[in-house]
């Protein structure tokens, strides 16, 4: 690890503007001893150098990330860039030096530290995003398809391709609060933006009939011979709860509007409710 | 009937069917106007009995003029019968969809009337999902024993899968227990699927939906337990299958009585849910792992150990073979460690590419050591700070569950096919030879 220079640098937290700042860290010739975007500034006894996000040169580095590593080392940078491992700045720093000094070999050096970090890094961001194809649940009012999220990692352009593709003749919002983005789609065009406090519709008959039909398929898809609690527990951890349909009487505070009509025998069910302390 | 009373109860009907895969086809959704597939698949939640669900899994019908004895539909079967329209199939399938609940819709039925029109209602439900609303997603269709062949060739068009219950493990079991169904009546459409899917072009660009069949594959089911077969004589025919059929998997389904009759293991008995697990290892040792059927089981030690996994259990008899040089092994040696998956195998092939690895090393991988420690050496050297000790060796090649049973004096759920084995003779197996 080379030795790190007494100045903090702060970028625009966008991807180009990491890759700028790369540019003038190995202008410079110093390494920063933190690296902090813009709005998450912390105390430092250091001086702030803000750098400039710059595309020309977020490109350079880029391309030389490529034809150093290959494109999968540019992939890991990119995923790791969007987890939320700790410090993930200087990670990278120290990772695309090691990417161009030993090549498409620093992909397969993972007993060293820093390729360790950052392909676990990469791993895990990548795992969410696969859990969040499958545990996104969307609600459809008057055409429009919207859900919110909220991910430890920010994993909505590593799912953006998969749900325009899977809805190409639809409009849908997938609004992510932990990192404040939203991905916006509507019948062929995408954009990803800033957004804050989006709040989905309320769900109509539709909806919640919908909701309902669900919640008896699930509940009846179970063999009970077989119940496994645990086994569920492991493959689709609590934190998912929030965002199921299915979950929703499971956890204790339903996150979504109540569903649909009463249940078939709702004096019995209320019944139980009660005597249950 | 309303649509919730149909859906509760096609869906319990359906429930007992093993796959909801819904991997092994690709397309980005390009061409559709609702619907992609992903080649790896996609699980959208999992029931409380930690299986994965995929797919709408239901039956377009339970009203079953077969009398299989294993199977709840059975027509002597007093339970309560419905029927989906295809347009009301259709429209549910699209409806959890956009929602994001499904992957695509698993359909298979009881056979009403008789499987060619049984087929054609099917066919026609998956018309209106492909056609009517241009639907790319996922579907897994059951081929009906005993239907024309012309209408499996068209089922096969529409489905990503298709599948054939194999049901028993033999011959024997299935005319006692499934007097409607033959052997030839399951393999004649096995075989013909297989040859479609061969005829399939190889290029995927020349793919078009409609001029593929099942690109997905092919894949059956049987049920273990409802009859006296060994667990080498189903994995054998597992093997057999994998190879004369190319099928994409084979799944066991723990037999869960579900009637009283003297043929069958009494209502009261437990699924058993351990010897279905322990043939789904050996069977992912079949598929990824190089081992053939013969290397696992044979005529003599015909049931899988109830302790220790069929590769540990693989291990323990080849002690020769061991401990295996981390950094010089060839892959497939690696692969037949105990506590090596494929994954692990794979980084730790890339990994030593960049250099020689040492235990350290192996847990940075997020390769697990937990078993594999006994069985090898980094740099010739063994796992620092390695017990040779009966208590911690045990441990360590059992699951928890299996240990804890071990303890306790072991599953009553095997008893019923083999003598279980003598608790010294486990012992001896596990720590004699090492």
């Amino acid at each position: 690890m080379p030795d790190r220079s007494a100045v903090a640098y702060v970028y625009d937290g966008s991807f180009e503007g990491f890759l700028s700042l790369v540019f003038e860290s190995w202008r410079k010739k110093e390494t920063p001893s933190v690296i902090f975007p813009q709005g998450g500034e912390q105390l430092v006894l250091f001086p702030v150098v803000f750098v400039e996000t710059d595309i020309e040169r977020s490109e350079r580095v880029r391309k030389g990330i490529v034809r150093a590593a290959g494109a999968e080392a540019l992939g890991n940078i990119e995923c790791c860039f969007l987890s939320n491992a700790a410090e993930k700045e200087l990670l990278l720093l120290d990772y695309i030096r090691l990417c161009i000094a030993n090549g498409p070999k620093t992909l397969s050096m993972l007993a060293d530290n820093t390729v360790c970090a950052v392909t676990k890094a990469a791993r895990a961001c990548l795992r969410e995003a696969h859990h969040y194809k499958g545990f996104v649940r969307f609600s459809v009012r008057g055409g429009v398809m919207t859900c919110v999220i909220e991910p430890k990692h920010a994993v909505l352009p590593l799912i953006a391709d998969h749900f325009c593709g899977r809805y190409s003749w639809e409009n849908f919002i997938i609004y992510d609060k932990t990192h404040g983005l939203a991905l916006l789609y509507s019948k062929g065009c995408r954009a990803l933006v800033a957004a804050q406090g989006f709040e989905p519709p309320p769900a109509d008959a539709d909806e919640r009939e919908a909701r309902r039909l669900w919640k008896l398929f699930y509940d009846t898809v179970a063999i009970e011979e077989r119940d496994n609690p645990r086994c569920r527990m492991s493959l689709m951890p609590k934190r998912f709860w929030s965002l199921l349909t299915e979950m929703q009487d499971e956890t204790e505070k339903p996150a979504l509007p109540q569903l649909g009509r009463l249940p078939a025998q709702p004096v019995a069910r209320v019944g139980e409710q009660e005597l249950s302390p | 009937m309303d649509l919730y009373e149909k859906l509760r109860i096609l869906t319990d009907s359906a429930k007992y069917d093993v796959a909801c895969t819904s991997s092994g086809s690709s397309s980005s959704g390009t061409g559709a106007r609702i619907g992609n597939t992903v080649s790896c698949g996609i699980c959208h939640t999992f029931a409380a009995d930690g299986r994965c669900v995929s797919l709408l899994k239901v039956l377009m019908s339970n009203a079953c003029v077969y009398d299989c004895l294993y199977c709840v539909n059975r027509v002597s079967n007093d339970v309560e019968r419905a029927t989906f329209t295809p347009r009301e199939l259709a429209d549910l399938t699209i409806g959890f969809y956009k929602r994001n609940f499904i992957e695509g819709l698993f359909l298979s039925s009881g056979v009403v009337k008789n499987p060619d029109y049984t087929c054609e209602r099917m066919i026609e439900s998956l018309r209106i999902l492909r056609e009517d609303y241009g639907f790319g997603g996922y579907v897994h269709a059951k081929a009906i024993p005993g239907a024309d062949s012309r209408l499996i060739e068209r089922l096969g068009c529409l489905a990503d899968r298709m599948s054939v219950n194999i049901e028993l493990p033999s011959h024997e079991s299935l005319r006692l227990l499934a007097p409607d169904k033959s052997r030839e009546s399951i393999l004649k459409p096995m075989g013909l699927i297989k040859e479609r899917i061969a005829e399939n072009p190889r290029s995927p660009a020349l793919r078009s939906r409609a001029q593929r069949f099942a690109p997905a594959g092919q894949s059956t089911q049987l049920i273990v337990g409802a009859t006296p077969e060994s667990d080498y004589r189903i994995l054998s025919l597992a093997a057999a299958m994998y190879q004369k059929y190319a099928l994409k998997r084979v799944f066991y389904s723990a037999y869960i009585p579900v009637a009283d009759n003297p043929l069958l293991p009494a209502v009261t008995a437990k699924p058993p849910l351990l010897r279905e697990h322990r043939l789904y290892q050996a069977d992912w040792l079949l598929r990824f792992y190089g081992f053939e059927a013969d290397e696992l089981l044979d005529e003599t030690h015909c049931n899988f150990n109830e302790y220790v996994d069929p590769k540990c259990n693989w291990a323990l008899n080849h002690l020769d073979r061991f401990p295996v040089e981390v950094n010089t092994a060839d892959r497939e040696m690696l692969l037949r460690v105990p506590g090596f998956g494929v994954t692990g195998v794979r980084r730790i092939l890339q990994a030593r590419r960049a250099g020689k690895l040492s235990f350290d090393g192996l847990k940075k991988l997020g390769v697990t050591l937990k078993r594999a420690r006994y069985f090898i050496t980094c740099s010739g050297k063994a796992a620092p700070g390695l017990v040779f000790e009966h208590e911690s060796i045990l441990r360590a090649l059992m699951s928890d569950s299996c240990l804890a049973a071990y303890e306790s004096g072991g599953y009553e759920q095997l008893s019923l096919f083999s003598p279980r084995p003598d608790r010294e003779d486990t012992v001896k197996c596990l720590t004699g030879q090492l």
